[in-house]
C-alpha cells in the first residue's frame, strides 16, 4: 500500500503542476453543459411552408396567420396552384406543402373537404415532425373556428401524453447523454495520455526497474482520474440543476455508484489502450476509434433499439449502452438500483475485467 | 568467489540485426567496470537486458546469482539503473524525485542518505528545483543519487556522462571512484576514451561483439594511445570477417 500511496501523490504533483489539465478539467464541463444540450437537441425548428390556397375565403386565411404565428413553422410563400408550390419545394426552398381545396371554407359548416400535406422527406426528421406539427396547428385551427360558431367539436384528435419529460425537452433527454460523454473523454483520454508520455519521455524505464507491482502501477494510473471524473460528474450534476432545472428524479447515490463503475471501466480502456502502443499518435487514434464507436453505438444519440439486430448485439457488448440506459432511468424516470440491477452487475462486470486486463497489458519487460 | 556480474554467450536479436553477440564476462565485486565502444555497439541492449527490461534470444547472465530470465523480481530489488536518457520526472523537484525513488523500493531518503551524501549535497542547495530546470551536470547528479537511494548491490550507468561538460564528466568519475569503499559493483558505459582510464578493468565492444578485456594499462598497445589500439583491434576484426566471407 505504501508504494501506490507514493504513485500516486506523485500523480496529483505532476498533475497539479501541468499548466493546462488543471483548467482543461474544469472548463471542460462547463463548456460541454452549457453549450451542449443547445445544439444536440431533437426539436426541429424553422420548418418552412407553402400554402396552396385555391380556397382563398375568409377561414383559408385565418389558417395562414396560424401557421404565420407558429414558433416551429415558418411561411414562405403562398401559391396560386399546387405545382408552383411543388417546384419550390423541389428546389429545397420549401420543406412542406398545405393544399387547401376550392370551396374549403364554406364546408367547414358541414362535412369538411379534405386538406392534403405534402412534405420533403430527404430530412426525415423534419418531414415527419414537420409535417406533424403542421397537423396539430390545423387541428388546434379548426376546433377553434367550429367552436366560435357553435359548433360541436370533432372528437378524433389524437392526443398524446409523454411521461417523464412532460415537455418533451430534449435538453433533459440530452444532458444525462453529454455527462456521459465528458466521463468517456475525460476519463478516457487523461490515464491514456499520461501513461503514454512516461512511455516517450522514458520515465517508465525507472518504474519497469524497481520493483513496483504492476497492479500498483495500473491504480496509480487510474485513481487520480476516477477522482477527477467523480469531480466533474458534480460540476455537471449541480450545473444541469442551476440553468436548466434538471433535478436527479431518482437518488444521487444510484447515479454515482453508476460512475464510479463506469469511470473505471473508460480509464482501464484508456490505460489498455495506452500499453498496447509506442506512441501518443498510435494512442490517440485507437481511442479516438474507440470513443467514436461509443458515442455512435451505445444508444446515446439514437435508440439502441431502432439498429438492425446485428448492431443491437453489438452494443450490448458495449459498456456505454448499460451506462446511457442507467442515466436515463435514474435521471429522468426516477429508477432505482434494484430496477436497474442488470446495468449495475453489467457495469461492474465490465470494470473488473477490463480492470485486470489494464494490470496484464502492462509489461515491464519489453 | 561468486561474480556479482556473470554473463555467458549472451546473444539479442531485433530482427534481421544481432545487436549482441555472445558476449561473455565476468565482473568482480566492487569493480568498476567500464564497456567502452562506439554508438550502436551493443552497450544498452547489453544495459536493457541486465536490468530485465528485455529477454535475451540465446545466452545466460546472473546479476548478483540470479538469473536475468527466471529471478528478475529479486534482480529488481537490488540493481540501480541510470539510463542514458534523463528519465526522471521533469516537473517534480530534486528532492521531491529522490523521495519518490526512495518510497519506490520501500525506503526513505535518511535510510541510505550516507551513501549519497557528497553527491547530493552539491545539487542540496537546489533541493526545490525542478528536475526539469537543472542543468546538464545537475541532473546527472540527481539521477546518480536517485540510482543509488535503495543502496543498490549492482550499478548499471548507461553512458552517464553524455552531454555534460568536462569539469562534471571528471567530478562524475571521482564520485564512482568513492563509491568504492561501499562494495558496489559498478557496470558503465562510455564512447570517450579518456573516461576508459578511469576504470578498474574494461571491456572493449564493437558490433555486438567484445573485442579484448582487460585494465587500461595492459589493453593498450605500447606507444599508442588507447583509441588508436582500439581502432586497430576493429579493423583487425573486420579483416577477420572479410576472409571469412
Amino acid at each position: 500500500m505504501g508504494v501506490l500511496r507514493t504513485l500516486i501523490i506523485k500523480e496529483i504533483r505532476q498533475f497539479r503542476r501541468n499548466p493546462f489539465m488543471p483548467k482543461l478539467v474544469v472548463m471542460f464541463p462547463l463548456m460541454l453543459i452549457l453549450v451542449m444540450p443547445w445544439i444536440a437537441t431533437m426539436d426541429v425548428k424553422g420548418i418552412n411552408v407553402g400554402i396552396a390556397d385555391y380556397d382563398r375565403s375568409d377561414i383559408s386565411q385565418k389558417i395562414v396567420s396560424r401557421i404565420d404565428a407558429s414558433e416551429y413553422l415558418e411561411l414562405k410563400g403562398m401559391f396560386a396552384d399546387y405545382p408552383s408550390a411543388l417546384a419550390e419545394l423541389e428546389d429545397g426552398k420549401i420543406d412542406l406543402i398545405l393544399e387547401i381545396p376550392a370551396g374549403f371554407g364554406k364546408s367547414m359548416m358541414g362535412t369538411p373537404e379534405k386538406v392534403s400535406i405534402w412534405a420533403n422527406g430527404v430530412n426525415a426528421m423534419k418531414g415527419s415532425l414537420g409535417s406533424q406539427y403542421l397537423m396539430q396547428t390545423l387541428l388546434k385551427c379548426f376546433q377553434d373556428i367550429r367552436a366560435s360558431r357553435g359548433l360541436s367539436i370533432p372528437e378524433s384528435t389524437i392526443e398524446t401524453v409523454n411521461f417523464y419529460n412532460p415537455t418533451m425537452d430534449y435538453k433533459h433527454y440530452m444532458i444525462p447523454a453529454i455527462i456521459i460523454m465528458l466521463l468517456v473523454m475525460v476519463g478516457g483520454f487523461l490515464p491514456a495520455i499520461n501513461l503514454v508520455m512516461e512511455k516517450e519521455l522514458g520515465t517508465i524505464e525507472q518504474i519497469n526497474v524497481s520493483p513496483v507491482n504492476r497492479f500498483a502501477f495500473t491504480l496509480s494510473k487510474l485513481i487520480p482520474f476516477w477522482i477527477i471524473c467523480l469531480i466533474d460528474l458534480g460540476i455537471c450534476m449541480v450545473l444541469a440543476w442551476l440553468v436548466y432545472g434538471l433535478d436527479v428524479a431518482g437518488s444521487i447515490w444510484a447515479i454515482l455508484l453508476a460512475a464510479a463503475l463506469f469511470i473505471m471501466v473508460i480509464s482501464s480502456i484508456g490505460v489498455i489502450l495506452a500499453n498496447l502502443s509506442e506512441t501518443m499518435q498510435q494512442t490517440m487514434f485507437l481511442m479516438l476509434f474507440i470513443i467514436l464507436t461509443f458515442i455512435l453505438m451505445s444508444g446515446l444519440y439514437t435508440p439502441v433499439e431502432s439498429m438492425p439486430l446485428w448492431a443491437q448485439k453489438l452494443a450490448f457488448c458495449l459498456p456505454p449502452t448499460y451506462m446511457v440506459e442507467l442515466m436515463r432511468a435514474v435521471y429522468l424516470k426516477g429508477a432505482t438500483i434494484s430496477d436497474l440491477w442488470i446495468n449495475y452487475v453489467a457495469l461492474g462486470g465490465f470494470a473488473v475485467l477490463f480492470g485486470v486486463l489494464a494490470a496484464i497489458t502492462y509489461k515491464k519487460r519489453g | 568467489m561468486q561474480y556479482p556480474i556473470k554473463i555467458d554467450g549472451l546473444t539479442k536479436r531485433y530482427g534481421a540485426l544481432t545487436a549482441l553477440d555472445g558476449v561473455s564476462f565476468e565482473v568482480g565485486k566492487g569493480e568498476l567496470f567500464g564497456l567502452i565502444g562506439p554508438d550502436g555497439a551493443g552497450k544498452t541492449t547489453l544495459f536493457r537486458l541486465l536490468t530485465t527490461l528485455m529477454k535475451p534470444d540465446e545466452g545466460s547472465a546472473t546479476v548478483d546469482g540470479f538469473d536475468i530470465v527466471n529471478d528478475y523480481k529479486e534482480i529488481r530489488n537490488i540493481v540501480g539503473y541510470m539510463p542514458g536518457r534523463f528519465s526522471l520526472y521533469q516537473d517534480l523537484s530534486v528532492e521531491e524525485n529522490l523521495e519518490f525513488f526512495a518510497s519506490l523500493f520501500g525506503g526513505t531518503v535518511k535510510d541510505n542518505y550516507d551513501l549519497i551524501e557528497p553527491i547530493y549535497s552539491q545539487i542540496e542547495p537546489f533541493k526545490t528545483r525542478r528536475a526539469g530546470k537543472l542543468s546538464g551536470g545537475m541532473k546527472q547528479k540527481l539521477a546518480l543519487s536517485c540510482a543509488l537511494i535503495h543502496r543498490p548491490k549492482v550499478l548499471f550507468l548507461d553512458e552517464p556522462t553524455t552531454g555534460v561538460d568536462a569539469v562534471s564528466r571528471s567530478e562524475f568519475w571521482d564520485m564512482l571512484a568513492g563509491l568504492k569503499q561501499y562494495g558496489i559493483t559498478i557496470l558503465v558505459s562510455t564512447p570517450y576514451m579518456d573516461e576508459a582510464g578511469r576504470c578498474e578493468r574494461i571491456a572493449l565492444i564493437n558490433d555486438g561483439k567484445i573485442l579484448k578485456i582487460d585494465t587500461p594499462g595492459a589493453i593498450t598497445d605500447p606507444g599508442m594511445t588507447l583509441e588508436d589500439t582500439f581502432i586497430r583491434l576493429i579493423q583487425e576484426e573486420n579483416a577477420k570477417d572479410d576472409i571469412c566471407k
